[in-house]
């Protein structure tokens, strides 16, 4: 497998350097890499659109890919599963990502249980999920339309109170 | 050629040149896109923020933009223009087309 293959488009915005697949927004941002025949794909929150033009390309092709923080892109970067997993779902809570990911149809929530079956993390699943869970269903009073508002929209609100649940199917199949 | 490609790179360099502009202003650090905390935040950390977006317009409010005084021949509408001032496009052509009739060019 080779990173030429991973390129989504005839763009010129896509380039690869040091075994890195980069794509140019006013700078150089690390994509994808390759590491033991497993495609890594950097979960970039800020060039969406690009991430989810990706993984449709990764998934039409059928290679086997995971999702990594950017900041793993730098080598000095301390490794730590519980940041991956984390980072998941924190973009997963976004609207960009729910939203593409969904009309894309991609299973993000297997994509995670099958990388910590892997890396055999499965145990921290479950404190990474409460933390972001807690976040998703914060509300606050706003005085001015007096009724509850969150900052997350209601279908990632309702999407999160039985996720744990879709990832524990997914533990089972 | 002033195309599409020209455009985009011409915005490039705008939004560049204002982002370098406020990163000073995060002493304190920022939070990027990915939620992670930098100290000393790049470039980079702004893609795809609030930032990013507001500056990728060319409209601005500044007065040494919006006010400036603009030549053109076509313009209808008289305002005071010191012409002796140096670097001036239309004080050049004055002079060249003054420079053509001593020589009966013109």
């Amino acid at each position: 497998m080779e990173l030429s293959n991973l390129i989504p488009s005839k763009s010129d915005d896509w380039n690869i350097k040091k075994g890195t697949l980069f794509y140019k927004k006013l700078q150089n941002i690390p994509m994808a890499k390759i590491d033991d025949d497993v495609v890594y794909v950097f979960l970039e929150c800020s060039i969406p659109r690009i991430v989810i033009d990706l993984v449709r390309h990764l998934m039409k092709i059928g290679v086997e890919f995971y999702f990594l923080p950017p900041s793993w892109s730098h080598p000095a970067t301390v490794i730590d599963n519980s940041v991956v997993i984390k980072h998941y779902f924190t973009s997963y809570s976004k609207d960009k990502f729910f939203i593409g990911f969904n009309k894309i149809g991609f299973d993000m929530m297997g994509n995670l249980v099958n990388w910590c079956k892997k890396e055999d993390c499965i145990p921290l699943i479950k404190e990474n999920y409460n933390e972001i869970n807690k976040r998703v269903q914060k509300t606050y009073y706003d005085w001015y339309v007096n009724k509850e508002v969150s900052s997350y929209s209601d279908d990632i609100r309702e999407e999160f109170r039985t996720l744990y649940r879709d990832i524990q199917i997914s533990m089972i199949l | 050629m002033r195309d599409r490609a020209w455009r985009r790179y011409k915005q490039d360099v705008k939004v560049l040149q204002r982002l370098h502009d406020i990163i000073c202003t995060y002493g304190y650090g920022r939070k990027d896109e990915n939620g992670v905390y930098l100290v000393n935040p790049s470039i980079k950390s702004f893609i795809g923020s609030e930032e990013y977006c507001r500056f990728k317009t060319y409209t601005t409010d500044k007065h040494d933009s919006r006010y400036k005084t603009k030549y053109s021949p076509n313009k209808k509408n008289s305002y005071y223009r010191d012409n002796n001032k140096d670097g001036r496009r239309e004080l050049d052509k004055v002079l060249f087309l003054k420079i053509l009739k001593e020589y009966g060019i013109k």
